[in-house]
């Protein structure tokens, strides 16, 4: 009853029109190839310091939605996932489309998406408070093994290296390092420059990782060709096709929902996984690839459904869930809150707002991904000429924005060349970014811990739960290798 | 050549240089400390890169560097123009500034349609004055340019 009472919470005017401008403008950076949800956000941040936080939490979350359901309408129309979520869309919807079903396409994108979000946000309006009620017994030493497990899944995130994913994760974590240390007053790394003495500012760069990397990345580029697909009306599934995707809607809305709760996995992974089993368990097998309607709606609805699981870890425990809620952690430190059990007692509203904030988005989104999939998709053939300067002029606004000073416009420059060397040399952003969010808590959860047990680290193994995430980041760590090695002994 | 040899390589060199300097700081009486010198965090980062990073070439031995596209002019052009934006930022103010870069960079990027290039960075201009100065009172760099306008013509 108590959530149903909360409802009036998004029907005030402002917050109302925040998630619908956010839903909305998620669409369209989703559908536009090289943008992200997470770089708008990142780009959108400084400017949400003029709105109440739960406000500014809520335009964030719905943004999030928006931008992963907003990807798929290009990898239908035009083969060009708008978001990295979205690539496993492509797979079947762009044949689809070239068949002359774009609209069905478009219609079951739309569905399976909904249908994943609700799920995902009734598993979050249960289990997020839930969890947070275990974590009242969490301790430093707890928190440390938990962050510490955050770190480890970085391995196991999609990239071609998991080496290259954990030194990324390091180097945030180096990066949150820089300033001058609490406990001692000693500055670390500040190399003499004042503006650096209160640590890095993580809203630069996370602008420069993002956004000023790709622009640089695009400059890279030659201009793209593409094509869009003509379709008349989009053409929602018809209930025998809808009852033939029940079962791959629902086990991928699971999927997602799961793989968004564990830290660092995120939308993409969801996606993939979401759509190889649906060919795994379908009975046409062999039409995926080909246009087969099963394979729209299996990533769409594992990809919308991580978004609202990677928020579990994030609002219960202040562990990032994806690349996008780490950079939406930075809005909860923009705004003076932390994240993790203590908000929930002290600010249950905010959890509503972010609750139905989020329910709304995915309605939202369904009405305007059906009724403007025509403009979204034309907006993707913005020609990057316009597009990318734009970008740029909210990098340096809003890398400016926050604090008023050049150093910042600095930092976020230097951040996108190494974020473009670091690309092109297979390392991704995200575990940068999970590395910086989670630095602060690694080192003062580590800092408290060894006072706790008097400087002998091996208490640590005293502890039932820290034992837990140790054998998870073992898990983590080493599953992949000590498979290889069994399939290699047979 | 080892696969991704070159920066493996400028990480473990970075990673050494700033574990070096790590020695620099200043000690703190173990009471201060609590058990955790400043030190103590950075460095056993550092080290952790630096395995990693022999990991991960030890890992690539037998790998051969991928041929990797070639980074076109373009991406140093924008760059090279974009540090001198932002250099010129505060000292041209921050409107002139966008409205440059929003009107070179286009043609950097080949498009030759000028007239419609002119319009865009004027109205991306007047949208960031606007909305980001008018609306949300963001103070940005004048700059002398911006100063002088607007002593002699506002």
């Amino acid at each position: 009853m108590e959530i149903l009472s909360n409802i009036s919470l998004i029907l005030n005017p402002t917050t109302f029109g925040l998630i619908l401008g956010s839903t909305i403008v998620g669409v369209l950076i989703g559908a536009l190839p090289g943008l992200s949800s997470g770089m708008a956000i990142a780009l959108l941040l400084p400017f949400t310091i003029y709105l109440e936080p739960s406000q500014a939490i809520a335009a964030m979350a719905a943004l999030y939605c928006g931008g992963t359901f907003g990807g798929s309408i290009t990898a239908i129309l035009i083969n060009a996932p708008g978001a990295p979520p979205a690539a496993a869309t492509a797979f079947d919807g762009f044949p689809m489309a070239q068949k002359g079903q774009a609209g069905k396409a478009l219609g079951m994108a739309a569905v399976s998406s909904v249908v994943g979000g609700i799920i995902s946000l009734a598993v979050l309006i249960i289990f997020a408070p839930t969890l947070a009620r275990i974590a009242y017994k969490f301790g430093p030493p707890e928190y440390f093994a938990l962050a510490i497990f955050g770190l480890s899944m970085l391995a196991s995130i999609s990239s071609k290296s998991p080496v290259k994913n954990l030194i990324g994760g390091l180097i945030g974590l180096f990066v949150a390092t820089i300033g001058v240390h609490l406990t001692t007053g000693i500055s670390r790394f500040t190399f003499g420059v004042a503006e650096l003495f209160e640590g890095i500012s993580f809203v630069p760069v996370l602008i420069g990782l993002f956004a000023m990397s790709e622009i640089l990345v695009q400059a890279s580029k030659s201009e793209l060709l593409l094509e869009r697909i003509k379709f008349s009306a989009i053409k929602l599934p018809s209930i025998s096709e809808f009852k033939s995707c029940v079962k791959t809607i629902l086990r991928s809305s699971g999927i997602g929902t799961f793989i968004g709760i564990l830290p660092a996995e995120g939308g993409t992974v969801s996606a993939m996984i979401g759509y190889n089993e649906a060919r795994r368990w379908s009975k046409n097998k062999d039409n995926f690839g080909k246009g087969e309607i099963e394979g729209v709606a299996a990533p769409e609805s594992a990809n919308n459904a991580a978004t609202g699981g990677a928020m579990i870890p994030t609002l219960a425990l202040g562990i990032p869930g994806s690349a996008t809620t780490a950079v939406i952690l930075g809005g909860f430190q923009i705004h003076g809150l932390r994240a993790g059990p203590y908000l929930f007692e002290q600010q249950p509203d905010l959890l509503y707002t972010i609750f139905y904030g989020m329910l709304l988005a995915n309605f939202i989104f369904l009405i305007f991904g059906l009724l403007g999939a025509k403009i979204f998709s034309r907006i993707s053939l913005i020609p990057r000429g316009y597009l990318w300067p734009s970008v740029f002029v909210f990098c340096l606004v809003g890398s400016y924005g926050l604090s008023q000073s050049m150093v910042d416009v600095y930092i976020m420059l230097i951040s996108g060349v190494v974020g473009f060397f670091l690309r092109r040399s297979g390392f991704s952003p995200a575990p940068i970014i999970m590395g910086i969010v989670l630095g602060e808590l690694v080192e003062n959860s580590l800092a408290q811990s060894i006072i706790i047990f008097d400087q002998n680290i091996f208490m640590f193994f005293t502890r039932p739960i820290v034992l837990v995430f140790f054998t998870l980041t073992f898990l983590s760590l080493f599953y992949r290798p000590i498979k290889n090695l069994i399939m290699k002994g047979k | 050549m080892i696969k991704d040899i070159k920066i493996l390589s400028i990480i473990i060199i970075i990673s050494v240089a700033l574990f070096a300097y790590t020695f620099t700081f200043d000690e703190v009486p173990e009471i201060l400390a609590q058990g955790m010198q400043p030190t103590m965090m950075p460095r056993l980062i550092f080290s952790l890169i630096i395995f990693l990073s022999i990991f991960q070439l030890i890992q690539n031995k037998n790998l051969k560097s991928d041929k990797k596209e070639l980074i076109r002019r373009n991406a140093f052009v924008t760059f090279a123009y974009t540090l001198f934006i932002v250099l010129i930022a505060d000292k041209l103010g921050f409107l002139i500034s966008i409205f440059l870069f929003t009107l070179v960079t286009p043609m950097l990027w080949q498009r030759k349609d000028y007239i419609k290039i002119f319009f865009y960075s004027l109205t991306i201009s007047i949208f960031v004055f606007v909305f980001f100065t008018l609306v949300l009172q963001l103070k940005f760099p004048q700059g002398i340019l911006e100063e002088f306008i607007i002593r002699n013509f506002y």
